[in-house]
């Protein structure tokens, strides 16, 4: 279960989130909508550490453990995980073995051997077979030339082999066509499961046609205004956001 | 020729040198740079292609002109990129170990100084001194192709200051594609410095891979002029990694003689404690339908000082050029210095011409990238500098790029990435 109580959050002084509640049980899936600037990337780097933002108040628990106080690695050791709506070209760092080492180091930070080379080989290949990622997209350095829909896929593909507990998809429909949506779409609810919750924040309802969520929460001018069933996306789309960022300002 | 102001040279530096150099040794073809050195002297930092690298103390050293000497290392023990090369050993710049067919002490010696560049260099003073003291080097006519030939350059240090002054010639026979790879290393400590001088020829139609490693001792200065000629359709392509010397200057000058002749440079400089490390490198476009690139990337640690020159210097003639140059930086440390300086120089008018410098730390996007995929900080900054480096050497042989990224990974170990 992952917890947000009261949070505070500004970058250069701004205050974007303002006093945010948030719980996410283990086995669902909540999604965040709302309007540009309403802070859902704020949202989203701060539960995963990003140090340009600063945390003025509030809590974030991943289990009961305070996440707050971590470096971005002990996080994602404490399986937390967060898709990157733009994930970053790395030239030179070869993709299999970036994601051999973050397995492994997530492995030493848990106080667990290292996963031995032919079982990492044979997980790999049958994780990115279910993706639709290419042998050859695994062996060239990591993002760099992969489309947009590549590249949400490798998001999953890291996902699938770190194996969270909480999981933050950051915009994951952003720049994708329908066919990527429902690649992507498919490997997230291939990894649902009892004992992990999931954070899609989107602007768009097209994703949770193909994600479906069991709540919906509106976050508006920094904090959640509103929240309801799978049906209030619908309801969004009709009437838009301008209503409810009034509500919270 | 130019008539330079007596400022930007030091008439005296060239002195303590030349003044040991023997009669033999003063061979007739000697004798022009002999008496441009004792007019002129050794560059200084008011001369602009010296401006950020000061020879002054390599001038006081009082180093003696080292003399032949036996080799005090196991051959078989040194860092070798390759079984099956013909392998040349000098010790102080002169021949200690190696194949005679191809390593003719003191023949081809001739040619080689018809060549000296004196003024088109500008700088062409250490070449000089080069040409001058030089009485021994590797002198390679490669005809076979896939030839490999590893040169290693020991400074092996006696009882005294040493300077070793090696020149060599390599030839490339048209057509065909050769390997050769040079290391400067030091056997023990102190100082055994080296002003070195390479000729290359690449024929028509041929290709030759000039990998470069100095990794000479910190006490150490280390010069090296490279002059490579590359003829119609031929290629020179040069890789170094340079890391050691404390003072270093490495000089690259190709001459794109003839149409589709091709250079690329890709070579990086690792900083670290009070080095002081300079490429300087001149692309001469001579002839139509050329390209040349160069891809330089530094990281620096500690209180060193880095410097690139690069220079594309197109020539009325060379219509159809393609030339390309980037110089990228990473500093560790606020207290590390890195000086670039990029010039275009261009006479034609059909050209396509680029450069670009960055300069800064290590990226805190893909550092955090990497980090919230759970690598460690240390981790993760290594993996990022070891990927900066290596990117460089991704199209060569899976041994030499194995060989080169031993020593950034042994580099990485000493001035390892710390929180910045």
């Amino acid at each position: 279960m992952l917890e947000i109580k009261n949070l505070h959050a500004s970058i250069d002084g701004k205050e974007i989130l303002k006093g945010l509640n948030l719980t996410l049980e283990a086995g669902k899936v909540h999604a965040i909508m709302g309007p540009n600037g309403a802070g859902k990337s704020t949202l989203s780097y701060v539960l995963a550490g990003r140090d340009d933002y600063e945390v003025t108040q509030g809590s974030i628990t991943l289990n009961g453990v305070d996440v707050l106080g971590m470096e971005p690695e002990a996080r994602a050791a404490a399986g937390l995980f967060l898709a990157f709506q733009y994930p970053i070209e790395i030239p030179g760092v070869q993709t299999t073995t970036f994601l051999k080492t973050a397995v492994n180091a997530v492995r030493k930070a848990k106080g667990l051997p290292e996963m031995d080379p032919v079982t990492f080989l044979k997980t790999l290949r049958a994780k990115a077979a279910q993706l639709g990622v290419k042998d050859e997209m695994l062996k060239r350095p990591l993002n760099v030339g992969f489309s947009g829909g590549e590249k949400k896929r490798m998001e999953i593909l890291q996902m699938a082999m770190l194996e969270p507990a909480a999981v933050i998809l950051d915009e994951t429909d952003s720049g994708l066509d329908i066919d990527a949506l429902k690649i992507v779409a498919e490997g997230v609810n291939a990894l649902r499961a009892p004992d992990r919750t999931f954070l899609v924040i989107t602007h768009y309802q097209r994703l949770l046609d193909y994600i479906v969520p069991d709540v919906i929460h509106v976050l508006a001018a920094g904090q959640i205004v509103k929240s309801g069933g799978p049906e209030l996306a619908k309801e969004l789309e009709a009437t838009g956001y301008a209503g409810l960022g009034e509500a919270a300002a | 020729m130019s008539v330079q102001k007596p400022s930007r040279y030091s008439p005296d530096t060239a002195q303590p040198f030349l003044k040991q150099a023997n009669d033999a040794r003063a061979k007739p073809w000697q004798a022009a740079a002999f008496a441009q050195l004792v007019a002129r002297g050794l560059p200084t930092p008011k001369l602009e292609r010296w401006k950020y690298t000061n020879l002054a103390g390599f001038a006081q050293s009082g180093a003696n002109l080292a003399k032949k000497t036996t080799l005090g290392t196991n051959p078989v023990a040194l860092p070798w990129m390759f079984q099956n090369s013909r392998k040349l050993v000098f010790v102080n710049g002169f021949l200690a170990l190696g194949d005679a067919r191809i390593t003719q002490a003191g023949q081809g010696m001739d040619a080689a100084s018809d060549t000296a560049p004196m003024d088109m260099f500008a700088d062409g003073m250490m070449w000089a001194l080069n040409t001058a003291l030089a009485a021994d080097g590797p002198q390679i006519s490669a005809t076979e192709d896939g030839a490999l030939f590893e040169i290693m350059y020991l400074g092996q240090w006696a009882d005294d200051k040493l300077l070793a002054s090696p020149r060599g010639t390599i030839d490339v026979a048209a057509n065909i594609g050769v390997t050769i790879v040079e290391q400067f290393l030091p056997v023990g400590a102190g100082q055994v410095h080296t002003n070195a001088g390479l000729e290359i020829n690449v024929a028509a139609g041929a290709k030759l891979t000039h990998i470069r490693v100095q990794d000479e001792g910190r006490d150490r200065t280390v010069i090296s002029t490279t002059h490579a000629r590359v003829a119609r359709d031929a290629t020179y392509d040069s890789v170094f990694l340079n890391l050691g010397a404390g003072l270093s200057r490495q000089e690259i000058w190709v001459e794109l003689d003839e149409a589709g002749a091709r250079a690329t440079i890709n070579g990086a400089q690792l900083l670290s404690g009070r080095q002081h490390m300079d490429t300087t490198v001149l692309i001469e476009h001579k002839a139509p339908h050329c390209s040349s690139s160069q891809i330089i990337r530094n990281v620096l640690d500690g209180e060193a000082v880095g410097v690139f020159q690069g220079k594309i210097h197109v020539h009325q003639v060379a219509q159809k050029t393609d030339g390309y140059q980037l110089c990228n930086t990473l500093m560790l440390s606020d207290r590390a210095q890195m000086n670039t300086k990029p010039e275009l120089e261009i006479y034609a008018d059909d050209v396509k011409c680029s450069h670009g410098t960055t300069t800064g730390k290590i990226d805190d996007a893909p550092l955090f990238y990497l980090r919230s995929r759970g690598i460690p900080e240390a981790e993760a900054r290594r993996m990022m500098l070891t990927a900066f480096i290596g990117d460089l050497y991704s199209d060569l042989p899976e041994n030499v790029q194995t060989a080169l990224m031993q020593q950034v990974e042994g580099w990485l170990d000493h001035a390892a990435p710390k929180e910045s």
